[in-house]
């Protein structure tokens, strides 16, 4: 553990997040025997699980299963809350009849994949440039002041029944223009989840969003823009697409090319 | 004294200082000076984009996104008889429309897709591909199409299939865009329900099927044969190419794989006509393109416009202007992270095209503008992008796996300025030996940003250099527009920051 800490401590001194921030905590790249998390734990997809994975099979060739392990790592970490144990990884193996070691090296190689507990939510900031020249970086201040934690994949404690959230980085997340944003993944009611991003934060709403988080009221709470803008329209009104947009039209695909360039 | 000292200070966004003069943040000021660009431009009205020649017009989901709101938008209307005009006419159609892709590189389309091969040795099957997986720092148009507008995607996919002979087509979505992809396994339901994909699609005797596949958080697998590797389950590390995904692709058979936009524009290039399209934009960059413009504007907003509109038409039309005025521009990264930065000398009257950008030194890549004032932090907004792509380097090549950490760590000790005057031109060069020399582009994305930053700001590394080296500490410019809102907010009335605007 010790020697743990300081490999993680010389992996964020060179961060320009501060020392506190340590990258990708949850999707870890080794795996350690814990008492929930050894091979020994049995594991396996429920009933409705299976009806699912039944139609993402049928998507590929039947000679290559292997393609269905992404899509069925989905399935296991929804269905566990929000982590993909090792036992889960084994059984995924079996269902695609691969060895176990082709869904390790998949599953340690995207970022999504969660080999450690994670919280009821799993709020996760985008960090790169578009969204840190806006202000991501002081929003990620004030959210670890607001909930008492001091680095990135801490759990809130979920004292007095509130429900726990785990703070995490993403890269780029693709809303660059509803900067800056994060996103909340749902693990509060297992097997059903939930992904929504929340844009055009500002301090106050990103306070808000915890406090309804917490609260277990992320249901209530707006998805998109907080600012209350139409998706990528801008803040002040669109500037396009104002009118109906026309109906059905195609031109005559017969006519010869003279008559066209005419 | 201090005042001509503090206009020393103030001139350009970084320090040279005198020793006795310690700097707080409030003595930075953004200036406006007293340029001609500082006045409105006007742009005649030909310059912009008319409602009707737009292709995308539920971008903003006025509409309903679904089947019912697709036909009345033209969606799906005669796709009967454009499917049966066969392939080689769809490809001609293609070539004819000067469409280039409209995913980062910007290869001519419908040349891409003759590469796909008509007689195979065996019965295997040619698939389609879309590279949904829209992880480029800055862009977010693809996302647009795909929750606002899917059933142009849907069809277009139906065409590029008809265009290549593929059988079945994978759209790939990266992870992150979980609602996303739920809206197109929606759509794609319904286009099943109604008989316009599947067995006989639309009538026409065609056999197309179409997937939503999910990725789970890897930019690398943006890249083509990256994304057929994850297709086929297996972590997303880049093929060698040679062999082409035309020649083996997706489990060996011929594939190709087009960006999102590239393939939701072909139904309506169809319907109009490729002189239609051809007649946007200049010689060679020619139709219109979707812009996700973000940063230090005023809106942030993506929005279609013709191609090779002149930068400044396009950010003080749809967002407003820049923040501060135009002469508070400090740099503009025009196509995505990707792309070396612009300082404003090269942006005044830079056009939105393939091939005037190449001329200025950078790309027009995915049109993803990133806008930078004169309150950023240049050094810090460049490292931010080298930490990115070592996080999202697959690790398989040293030149991209060992260079890209080295560029972060040489990059955080420049935020600092703890390094030597000599480091700024052996990072130029360590990113020389990295672009080129990988298996995949990645490198070379990883390198080009750090190769604008030593080219148009050598004068900023060495002067926080200088700033480190002689103990005068190093003050981070931070958002001081976010401050001083902030400030306004909490007192009104207050002058603290009265030398921003």
């Amino acid at each position: 553990m010790k020697a743990l800490r300081q490999v993680t401590a010389r992996l964020s001194a060179g961060s320009a997040l501060g020392k506190a921030m340590r990258p990708y905590s949850v999707p870890w790249p080794n795996h350690v025997d814990t008492p929930q998390d050894n091979e020994r734990v049995p594991w396996d997809f429920t009933e409705a699980s299976y009806k699912k994975i039944q139609v993402i099979m049928d998507q590929y060739p039947s000679i290559n299963r292997q393609s269905g392990i992404m899509p069925l790592l989905h399935l296991a970490q929804w269905q566990n809350g929000g982590w993909i144990p090792v036992s889960a990884m084994n059984k995924i193996a079996q269902i695609c009849e691969v060895p176990s070691v082709r869904v390790y090296e998949t599953v340690t190689f995207y970022a999504m994949f969660n080999r450690r507990p994670v919280g009821d939510y799993h709020v996760q900031f985008c960090i790169t440039t578009p969204c840190m020249i806006v202000g991501s970086d002081e929003l990620i201040q004030a959210a670890l002041k607001h909930l008492g934690l001091t680095r990135f994949g801490e759990t809130t404690s979920g004292a007095d029944g509130a429900k726990t959230l785990t703070l995490g980085e993403m890269e780029c997340m693709g809303a660059c223009v509803n900067a800056p944003m994060l996103v909340v993944s749902d693990y509060s009611n297992a097997p059903q989840f939930y992904y929504d991003y929340y844009e055009d934060l500002t301090v106050e709403t990103l306070v808000e969003l915890l406090d309804a988080l917490r609260a277990g009221k992320r249901g209530q709470l707006a998805l998109g823009s907080q600012a209350g803008r139409q998706h990528s329209a801008p803040l002040g009104g669109k500037t396009c697409l104002t009118t109906t947009p026309p109906g059905p039209f195609c031109r005559d695909l017969d006519a010869k090319k003279e008559e066209a360039k005419k | 004294m201090k005042l001509a000292s503090l206009s020393r200070v103030c001139t350009r966004g970084y320090a040279t200082l005198p020793l006795d003069l310690t700097i707080t943040p409030l003595d930075r000021k953004v200036i406006v000076t007293g340029s001609p660009h500082t006045q409105n431009i006007e742009f005649p009205d030909n310059t912009f984009l008319k409602d009707e020649d737009r292709i995308f017009t539920n971008l903003y989901c006025d509409g309903s996104p679904w089947l019912d709101g697709a036909l009345k938008r033209g969606d799906w209307y005669r796709t009967k008889e454009i499917v049966s005009k066969g392939r080689d006419w769809l490809i001609n159609e293609t070539k004819a429309s000067g469409l280039r892709g409209r995913g980062g590189a910007g290869f001519p389309s419908g040349l891409k897709y003759s590469f796909m091969p008509k007689k195979k040795p065996d019965d295997r099957p040619s698939y389609l591909v879309v590279n949904a997986d829209e992880s480029e720092p800055g862009t977010c148009k693809d996302r647009e199409i795909m929750r606002h507008d899917p059933h142009k995607l849907v069809e277009g996919c139906l065409l590029a299939a008809v265009a290549m002979g593929a059988r079945a087509g994978y759209i790939y979505i990266r992870g992150e865009y979980y609602n996303e992809a739920m809206a197109m396994e929606r759509a794609i339901a319904e286009a099943y329900a109604k008989g316009l994909i599947g067995n006989n699609a639309c009538n026409t005797g065609y056999d197309f099927d179409l997937y939503v596949q999910r990725g789970a958080g890897a930019y690398i697998c943006g890249e083509e044969s990256a994304l057929i590797q994850s297709i086929e389950g297996k972590p997303g590390k880049p093929r060698l190419k040679p062999p082409f995904p035309a020649m083996a692709g997706l489990y060996g058979c011929p594939t190709t794989v087009t960006n999102v936009e590239t393939v939701a524009v072909l139904p309506t290039i169809m319907r109009r006509g490729p002189e239609w399209f051809a007649s946007f934009g200049r010689k060679n960059n020619a139709g219109t393109k979707l812009f996700c413009i973000s940063g230090h504007v005023n809106h942030r907003v993506t929005v279609e416009e013709k191609m090779s509109i002149p930068l400044r038409a396009l950010i003080d039309k749809h967002c407003g202007g820049i923040r501060g005025g135009w002469d508070n521009l400090e740099a503009v990264i025009p196509g995505g992270s990707s792309c070396p930065v612009l300082p404003k000398r090269l942006c005044d009257d830079a056009l939105m095209d393939f091939d005037d950008l190449k001329d200025r030194g950078s790309g027009l890549g995915t049109a993803a503008v990133i806008v930078f004032d004169k309150s950023t932090d240049m050094i810090k907004s460049i490292a931010r992008l080298s930490r990115f792509y070592k996080n999202e380097s697959c690790g398989q090549c040293t030149p991209c796996r060992e260079g890209c950490g080295w560029l972060v760590d040489i990059m955080h000790r420049f935020v600092k300025g703890n390094a030597r005057k000599g480091e700024i031109s052996m990072i130029d060069n360590i990113t020389r030996q990295i672009e080129g020399r990988t298996i995949c582009a990645l490198g070379a994305a990883a390198a080009w940003p750090v190769q604008g930053l030593v080219r148009h700001y050598r004068h900023h590394l060495e002067a926080r250099i200088e700033n480190y080296q002689t103990g005068v500490p190093f003050v981070q410019p931070g958002d001081f527009y976010f401050r001083k809102v902030k400030e306004e907010r909490e007192n009104p009335g207050s002058k603290k920051f009265a030398q921003i605007n």
